[in-house]
């Protein structure tokens, strides 16, 4: 590649161009929820001439809101620890141990990165209903855990497959219980996946739509995205107060993205090619 | 068989709750929605329909209409967001980026953020009047190239298929940049001594090196095209008629609208098994051809 | 401490056979090598000995106590990893407590006898550090430590030196003998390094393809060695081997392509085709050498100081002697060479078995 001074400004431009589009509409979001509607509908361009939290306020005054709130985190705390838990035990028995149908449970996991999750969402609500998990508390849960686990499971696999079994052995030799081996002596050797499982997880189980509108109902019992929808699809006008709510319902991932770009990004891309 | 390995039954007791979890979720429905398709309901029961759903989706018209909406949208992001994303990802590859950082955490953001939301974010950016678009062209004195972005069937699709590669570029640029780090860049090196252009670099050096992820990256679209589900649902509902209906979306509605939920099981299992035929066969094909020839030790 | 017994062990991976047979005892306080090519099943016996490779024929017997079916844990030994085998999310500190912490002994029981065995390994400045931040000998001293603190009654190492640098191993060669001494442990030792061996162990055992060759004091199987495996194995330079030929009951044997005869001190009750193991240091050559009976050219002369080797033809055979003078031949010299009697060893062509005479 020649390294004239043209064509580094050209690429560089190209790609901060890049970047700034890819960034803007977020940011385009951000500052017009701190206008009032008319301000916005006069001209959408412009920073606020005078910012208001008054679109805030309105959804902060709103019990709706902290009861999606409350859920979103429930799903999505809950869903997390499970998966962590749950992949690091199969991932572990997986990486370390010879059984029959050690094959066919990895198959298993795996077929769940290749299959279309909203193809599913009609049999699932056939049969949530037919034994009436439908809308309630937990009917989110298990879904959540369900599609999660494929891609942590293959992450935690191949993560223990890189440590040496010497040390499980010495562990063994040393006298540890099965127990101990696997929560004291290898659970923290697997920080960094453990932490890239938790982060995917989290991210996942807090933007998930496709199930919440499916299987749930009952306003007690929708996430954020659920009552985004209906709060939104309130507005004809308002657009900046729907915009406040598309902050709140997305201030937490972005802040967790900011801290861990690098674990995030490269979570989401080897996840997505280890199918 | 490893001296610390626990007897087969506490093996199976600790595998147990992810194993039914899992199964519950994802192989489960997979048998219910094989049962319902071969019944229907009429007058709120479900009754034996043999085959008869299965051949009607040979004759619905509409069913391949959308299933046409897929397609298209899924061509278009092979050749709109795998393709650039490739030739962005080689050139954030070089040394001498500006705000590099900047530029990679902006390029993945949008990847991260939940899909109802985006959806919302462009449906305010598409707005007729008071849209970021429509109104960022007027103030540029193009009045001629406003649209009614979501609302013309003609354009509605071509508007879809930008949200979604707005969105995920960025997780293609990511997977071919770990894909880039994997191969020497000495090779890069050489073809610049070599006089290579831009291009013949990337496509005559970087590509063969690269062939397994680039493959993988494809089915990777490919398979995405049909799972997509929320962004139409929400920013358009699938409207306006069809124009911008996806397969996943027309068997909820034939389920929950119409209330056929045979049909709409049947429709869902065939997209599962359609789509898991392929992507297998596909990684399959991949495994077979790049095993010597790639460069990288793992894509 | 204690004594180790093997009877009969053998070991079956799918189809393929790895150990057959073994039958070894390892005394109390005693230090034993297993030595032999790589893939010979050192590691496995080892593994076998430790209980980490279950499925196996035969017995382990740890002192007096069967331990067949015990687990790993359960035998009382302890193990130095090729790997070493650290857990790297934990301080030195940690590392070496962590089976006592498993044992639930009270904390300060656990710094006491952590903090001698640092004492003895000089880890003590290092007891707060992890292992990442250890250099490669630092490391193999923890591992050993891990060992030493549970005080078992036998230490198994699995070619605990071979990630080291070659100043570091000699270094590390000389402590592992120097704590054996003070400790005076069982030990079981391996390593495919016949050095490493010969200046550690009081006992080697030399495998072969799943089998024990010999057993025996390093000298002895140096000196004596039961196969022409073993003769080969041990020594470096290693033993010339030459074909030759004799005539049953005589003190002389005829070497093959008529490049002369070396006489013997006995006389093998055995006739035709034998091999005949002569040490390098064993040769004297020169250019008058009235003693000699062969005549031979040099090909290569490599002096590393002290010892120099003579690489030569004798006939179309080979032949490599050592010699702590400095030559006084060059390549292509027609030299004399001289075998004393006493020191050709026989072997069967066929089996390799040695023949005494
Ligand atoms: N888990 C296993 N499955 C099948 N074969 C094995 C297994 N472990 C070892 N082997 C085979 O058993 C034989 C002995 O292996 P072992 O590791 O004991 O050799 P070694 O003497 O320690 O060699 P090295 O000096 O290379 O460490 C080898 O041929 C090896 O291929
Ligand atoms: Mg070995």
């Amino acid at each position: 590649m020649p390294k004239t001074g043209l064509t580094r400004i050209v690429v560089n431009s190209a790609l901060l161009l890049l970047a700034i589009s890819a960034v803007f509409p977020v940011i385009w979001i951000g500052y017009n929820s701190l206008k009032t509607a008319p301000e916005f509908l006069l001209n959408n361009f412009s920073l606020p001439a005078d910012p208001t939290l008054a679109s805030y306020r309105e959804i902060l005054d709103d019990r709706a809101f902290f009861v999606a709130l409350r859920n979103s985190l429930f799903y999505t705390i809950a869903s997390t620890v499970l998966i962590v838990l749950f992949s690091f035990v199969v991932g572990y028995f997986l990486a370390r141990f010879d059984f029959r149908g050690r094959k066919a449970i990895y198959g298993l996991f795996v077929a769940g990165l290749v299959i279309p999750i909203p193809s599913l969402l009609v049999p699932i609500f056939l049969q949530y209903r037919g034994i009436g998990m439908y809308d309630n508390q937990f009917t989110l849960l298990l879904p959540y855990v369900a599609f999660g686990l494929s891609i942590a499971v293959v992450i935690m696999e191949s993560y223990i497959r890189e440590i040496s079994v010497e040390i499980d052995e010495a562990a063994h030799m040393d006298g540890a219980g099965l127990f101990t081996l696997m929560w004291v002596v290898i659970f923290p050797i697997c920080r960094p996946a453990v932490s890239t499982v938790a982060l995917l997880s989290f991210i996942a189980a807090w933007n998930e739509f496709a199930f919440a509108v499916t299987l749930v109902r009952n306003e007690e019992f929708r996430p954020l995205t659920l009552w985004l929808r209906t709060f939104a699809g309130q507005y004809s006008v308002n657009y900046p107060g729907m915009m406040a709510g598309m902050v709140l319902a997305t201030i937490p991932v972005i802040l967790i993205y900011l801290f861990f770009r690098d674990k995030i990004s490269a979570g989401f891309a080897g996840g997505a090619v280890k199918m | 068989m490893q001296a610390f390995q626990p007897t087969r039954r506490s093996l199976w007791a600790l595998l147990a709750p992810s194993v039914l979890v899992y199964g519950f979720i994802v192989v489960v429905p997979v048998v219910v929605g094989i049962w319902f398709s071969f019944h229907e309901m009429r007058n709120f029961q479900m009754e034996w329909a043999g085959v008869a759903n299965y051949a009607r989706m040979a004759g619905d018209g509409d069913l391949w209409f959308v299933l046409g909406n897929n397609v298209t949208i899924t061509g278009l992001a092979i050749f709109f967001q795998v393709m650039p994303a490739f030739f962005i990802a080689v050139l954030m590859n070089r040394k001498d980026i500006w705000a590099e950082k900047f530029v990679r955490t902006a390029v993945f953001l949008p990847v991260v953020i939940s899909p109802v939301v985006t959806s919302f974010v462009w449906i305010l950016v598409f707005n007729l009047d008071s849209g970021l678009l429509n109104s960022t062209l007027a103030v540029l004195g193009l009045e001629a190239w406003q649209q009614r972005w979501l609302d013309d069937p003609e354009i509605v699709i071509y508007s879809l298929t930008a949200v979604l590669v707005w969105q995920y570029i960025g997780l293609f640029v990511v997977i071919f940049l770990a894909g880039l780090s994997a191969i020497n860049p000495e090779t890069l090196e050489a073809a610049d001594v070599d006089g290579a252009s831009f291009f013949q670099t990337a496509v005559l050096v970087v590509l063969p090196q690269m062939s397994r992820t680039v493959a993988v990256a494809m089915v990777l679209a490919l398979s995405g095209g049909l799972k997509i589900f929320e962004h139409p649902l929400v920013m358009t509902g699938g409207g306006p008629g069809l124009a911008s209906t996806v397969v996943a979306q027309f068997a909820y509605d034939v389920s929950f609208r119409r209330a056929q939920f045979g049909y709409g099981a049947t429709i869902a299992i065939t997209i599962t098994v359609l789509s898991l035929v392929t992507v297998l066969a596909c990684l399959w094909i991949i495994n077979r051809l790049t095993v010597r020839s790639s460069g990288e030790t793992d894509a | 401490m204690a004594t180790l017994e093997l009877n009969r062990i053998g070991k079956v991976f799918g189809t393929t056979r790895v150990l057959s047979e073994i039958d070894l005892a390892v005394a109390h306080g005693e230090f034993v090598i297993l030595v032999g090519p790589s893939g010979c099943g050192k590691s496995t016996l080892l593994r076998i000995i430790a209980g980490l490779e279950t499925r196996h024929d035969g017995e382990v017997v740890i002192g007096k106590k069967n331990v067949t079916g015990l687990r790993a844990k359960e035998r009382d030994i302890a193990m130095v990893f090729q790997s070493y085998a650290l857990y790297p999310h934990m301080t030195v500190a940690r590392n070496l407590g962590f089976s006592l912490r498993i044992k639930r002994l009270p904390k300060p029981a656990i710094a006491e006898r952590v903090g001698r065995a640092a004492e003895i390994l000089n880890l003590t400045p290092l007891l707060n550090r992890y292992p990442k931040e250890l250099s490669g000998g630092q490391r193999q001293r923890v591992a050993m430590g891990r060992a030493l603190v549970r005080d078992p009654a036998i230490f198994l190492f699995d070619e605990p030196l071979s990630n080291l640098d070659a100043n570091l191993r000699v270094a590390m060669r000389q402590e592992i003998s120097d704590l054996h001494a003070r400790l005076g442990s069982t030990i079981v030792y391996v390593t495919h390094d016949q050095i490493e061996a010969m200046t550690m162990a009081d006992k080697i055992v030399v495998m072969n393809a799943g089998r024990i060759e010999q057993v025996g004091r390093p000298l002895d199987l140096y000196d004596n060695p039961q196969s022409r495996f073993v003769a080969r194995f041990i020594g470096a330079p290693a033993m010339n081997f030459l074909a030759g030929s004799m005539e049953g009951g005589a003190a002389r044997i005829r070497l093959a392509d008529g490049a002369g005869e070396l006489s013997l001190a006995g006389r093998p009750a055995r006739s035709g085709a034998v091999e005949i193991g002569v040490r390098p240091e064993h040769i004297r050559v020169g250019r008058d050498l009235p003693e000699a009976a062969l005549q031979g050219i040099v090909r290569h002369v490599v002096t590393t100081g002290a010892d120099s080797y003579l690489d030569l033809d004798l006939g179309s055979q080979r032949l490599t002697a050592l010699t702590q003078e400095r030559p006084d031949v060059g390549p292509g010299d027609r030299v004399a060479i001289a075998i004393p009697p006493s020191a050709p060893k026989l072997f069967d062509t066929e089996t390799g078995a040695r023949i005494e005479f």
